[in-house]
């Protein structure tokens, strides 16, 4: 009777027009203790590009770019992304060197969270001290985090008419000839003011632009590429993959839809975790999945759709649902072994489950907005197949 | 009066009786229309109505002597306006009537007090601050004073140059005589013409009073303005700013200028002219890269400094020669990038500076250092009472790289709202001015990529020469304060030597050598 009293209970979770949002906040709150998402921190003087990282990082339009002339991020800010459950977190603090602005607090904080650093310089500002100066601070405390320097704003060293070399030739050592020799010459200078930092983790530098499009450059994130490589190879993090940055991921729902899918996936996985509580905070989490899914797809999700949806995925996977999460709460309750085991199968399993709904549910709402007509079987398929991929996925990122 | 013949008197007043027997018979021809009364109130308002205009000109004239009047010189040391609010309160307090014309030494005693207080403000700590003075400078305080007295009294007092001193002596002796025929007419008119005679005294005394209050202001603006003349001499006297020999500050090089001068000319190469005015001094600040050395070649028109994407192309200082239309001769002092120069270094060189640009790059918001450096430069040269701060400009550079990038399409206005770019480099503007806190019209944005100057010709020269009446001040009180340093030992070297001189052609000397005992 447990495996359908579960499935009623997402049904319900679902039909609801509203997700207990009281529940679903401590479910979240609770899962992000147990698996802290990762957080990278970018250091950079003011207007150095932090936050248009973020944004081609993300593809989220809500970190706001300043105007280049001008501190715009007036405090420390995380960005979590997707917002409702971060799959990762990025810190921005305020641009070093700003008047009236002193980082020491905003420091202080940044190491105490962060996982991976990211500092960024414009290309063409030499004098970098204040930066180099805070990097080789936290990378003496914290010899393990891994530091990737970004160089912006490359068009700064671009004589008049320029345009961005292709293919991106800055992997290339020595540089090629082609570049402006200004540029060439100031992130050479860069790297030699930088000198040998301390820590243990490797550092990476990777010169990127990442303009708007009506300045003018294409592509406007150039060396993007070269960017995620650098962050995918130095730290643990397959950051890259988690938001669904894949060259194989064509479409653009699924392109936004993805994070948001590994956001709750590991939110889920990380209530599973826990004995007794998933109980109640996995529906939850889910329901709210599945809505804001429906919403990044523009659809309404009524109760005659989410009837539909589930009717679909039949009842089928309503009892392989229901029994992985009875399987699993059960073995906790069993001592000592129990609680490690369960805990291991029910985050893999909650997580796995939370992915393929989330992915089966996105195979749906794409399929309604193209106007066409869904399998039942398909549908099934696309949800087995992705309780793998899902297993796999959270394998890897924790 | 007994020499003048009655029968004379008598055919005068024959001749007269036609004339003054016109004045009753008018008025009984009045009395007879029944318009006496008419007439009556027509004598009183116009009258009145004279008087009302003599007030109303009365009040524009003590205007217009308001605006005239002597001020404090702008090019003075900060130290000096202490001792002309003292002037000024003196002159305000001045009563007339306390300082009658005729007594002439009481002008004398006003001149003393003046004197007293400008002195005692400059040397509190002495019982007799007018002792103070030095003999070459009382010397030099007279000539000035008569020299002034002349131009003025040969360009406002009229035929002054056919008037001799025996003139004016003869005027004064013939005056009491001139009063004395006066009343014997007023007596005389009296006794022929009563109701005229009456009317006429009463109008006359209602002018005099008129005139009497307009020579009042008149005599208390001339008694103030001699105050403030002799308080303006007197400040020049006791601060110490007279220097000796007769020319302007500015027309002799001082040893920094003639340093930095002989280093521009060596590091131009070119051929050393011979420069004896003081030059104005530029003193170009800001940080590494913010373009320092373009907007030095931007002025010159052609390369002359060394420009690079790299920091430390230039020395900590490095003086060029600048010429151009509006301004007689200047140098101009490219800088390091302020945060590698020494803050002694930095307040050295803007301590010798007339007037400093600011260069800041536009696309570069960590200001921070940039606003610390300039604040710390203000107050320092602030705390100098003996000189006035140099005008402050900040030059915007890299204005092309503002949003939208690949656009440069000048010249820009920058009160278009429909053009992004001129609405960003508006914003930067603005945005500069905040964070280095300075006047938003001191802040000029100017493009410095090769091929792309724009707003240096115009808009910053413009912006400079409107600069330069500061500037000037500035160079003079620098002047003064480096050529007083140098006359004091020039001079004692001088004495010392003249003295030498005198001793050996001692007469009683040589003999007393040549015969000894």
């Amino acid at each position: 009777m447990e495996r359908t009293g579960r499935w009623r209970r997402l049904s319900e979770a679902l039909l609801n027009p509203r997700v207990d949002d009281r529940r679903l906040e401590s479910a979240l709150a609770s899962a992000r203790e147990r698996a802290p998402v990762p957080l990278i921190w970018l250091i950079g003087k003011t207007q150095s590009g932090k936050t248009s990282i973020i944004r081609a990082l993300t593809g989220s339009p809500a970190a706001e770019i300043g105007n280049g002339f001008q501190p715009c991020t007036r405090t420390a800010r995380i960005y979590d992304f997707p917002a409702t459950a971060p799959v990762v977190r990025f810190l921005d603090t305020r641009g070093l060197g700003e008047v009236d602005y002193d980082p020491e607090d905003d420091i202080r904080f940044g190491e105490s969270q962060a996982h991976l650093l990211l500092a960024v310089m414009r290309a063409c500002d030499l004098d970098q001290e204040v930066v180099l100066g805070v990097v080789r601070t936290v990378r003496q405390r914290h010899p393990e985090w891994p530091l990737v320097i970004v160089q912006t704003a490359l068009h700064e060293g671009y004589p008049p008419d320029f345009e961005h070399p292709h293919p991106y030739p800055f992997d290339a050592e020595p540089s090629p000839a082609g570049l402006p020799a200004d540029l060439a010459r100031a992130l050479r200078v860069q790297r030699d003011q930088a000198g040998d930092l301390p820590g243990r983790a490797p550092v990476r530098w990777v010169p990127v632009d990442l303009t708007l499009p009506e300045d003018g450059y294409a592509p406007a994130d150039y060396g993007l590429e070269a960017l995620w490589k650098a962050i995918d190879t130095l730290s643990a993090l397959p950051l890259r993959h988690l938001l669904g940055r894949d060259s194989e991921v064509m479409d653009l729902f699924e392109q936004a839809a993805h994070p948001h899918i590994v956001g709750y996936a590991l939110a889920a996985a990380g209530v599973g975790a826990l004995p007794l509580v998933d109980l109640a905070g996995v529906p939850a989490i889910q329901a709210k999945m599945l809505q804001s899914l429906a919403a990044l797809h523009a659809q309404t999700w009524d109760r005659r759709t989410i009837l539909e949806f589930l009717g679909l995925l039949g009842t089928g996977v309503g009892i392989a649902y229901g029994t992985r999460m009875a399987g699993r709460t059960l073995i906790k309750l069993v001592p000592y072994l129990g609680q490690t085991l369960g805990a291991v199968w029910g985050a893999s399993a909650s997580g796995a489950t939370t992915f393929a709904l989330g992915k089966a549910a996105a195979y749906y709402l794409r399929r309604r907005n193209l106007a066409l007509s869904t399998e039942a079987r398909a549908l099934r398929r696309v949800f087995a197949d992705q309780i793998t991929q899902g297993a796999k996925l959270l394998r890897e990122s924790s | 009066m007994n020499r003048i013949d009655p029968w004379w008197l008598v055919s005068l007043l024959l001749w007269l009786v036609p004339f003054v027997a016109l004045l009753p018979l008018g008025f009984v021809w009045l009395h007879q229309h029944d318009a006496a009364l008419y007439w009556f109130a027509t004598i009183i308002l116009c009258g009145l109505l004279g008087f009302g205009v003599q007030f109303w000109l009365r009040r524009r004239e003590r205007a217009a002597l308001d605006l005239e009047h002597t001020g404090p010189d702008p090019a003075w040391p900060p130290s000096a306006d202490g001792a002309w609010t003292q002037v000024e309160e003196l002159a305000e307090t001045l009563d007339p009537a306390d300082w009658p014309l005729d007594e002439e030494m009481r002008l004398g005693v006003l001149a003393l007090r003046t004197l007293e207080r400008v002195a005692g403000h400059f040397h509190p700590e002495v019982e007799t601050p007018l002792l103070e003075l030095r003999v070459p400078h009382a010397l030099l305080i007279i000539e000035r004073a008569s020299r002034d007295l002349r131009r003025s009294i040969t360009e406002h007092v009229p035929l002054s140059h056919r008037l001799t001193i025996g003139t004016l002596a003869r005027a004064y002796r013939w005056r009491g005589f001139a009063e004395r025929v006066l009343s014997l007419y007023r007596a005389g008119h009296l006794v022929l013409n009563p109701v005229g005679a009456l009317l006429n005294e009463a109008l006359g005394q209602l002018r005099q009073r008129g005139f009497a209050a307009a020579r009042e202001d008149l005599y208390r603006w001339l008694l103030q303005e001699y105050v403030r003349q002799v308080g303006r001499y007197a400040i020049e006297l006791y601060s110490g700013r007279l220097p000796l020999n007769d020319a302007e500050p500015v027309e002799r090089l001082t040893r920094d200028s003639r340093r930095d001068l002989e280093r521009a000319v060596e590091i131009e190469r070119a051929p050393r002219e011979h420069l004896e005015q003081e030059p104005m001094r530029f003193l170009v600040l800001g940080r590494s890269n913010a373009g320092k050395s373009s907007l030095i070649n931007a002025l010159f028109g052609h390369p002359r400094a060394a420009v690079d994407i790299l920091p430390d192309t230039t020395r900590a200082l490095t003086p060029y020669r600048l010429e151009h239309d509006g301004l007689d001769q200047a140098l101009i002092l490219d800088s390091l990038g302020a945060e590698r120069l020494s803050y002694q270094t930095l307040h050295d060189a803007a301590n010798v500076a007339d007037a400093i640009l600011w260069v800041s790059a536009a696309h570069r918001p960590d200001r921070q250092s940039e606003r610390r450096t300039l604040q710390a430069l203000r107050t320092a040269l602030a705390a100098r009472i003996d000189r006035r701060p140099p005008p402050v400009l900040v030059v915007v550079t890299h204005i092309d790289q503002l949003r939208p990038l690949r656009e440069w399409r000048p010249p820009y206005d920058l009160t278009d709202t429909t053009c992004l770019k001129a609405m960003s480099i508006q914003a930067a503007v603005a945005a500069l001015a905040t964070d280095l806190d300075v006047p938003i019209a001191h802040v000029i944005p100017v493009c410095l990529a090769e091929g792309r100057f724009y707003n240096v010709e115009d808009t910053l020269w413009a912006a400079l020469l409107e600069q330069m009446d500061r500037a000037q001040r500035a160079r003079l009180l620098r002047c003064q304060v480096a050529q007083r340093r140098q006359e004091n030992w020039t001079l004692l070297r001088r004495q010392l030597a003249n003295a030498g001189r005198f001793l050996l052609a001692w007469p009683g000397r040589s003999s007393r050598h040549s015969a000894p005992p």
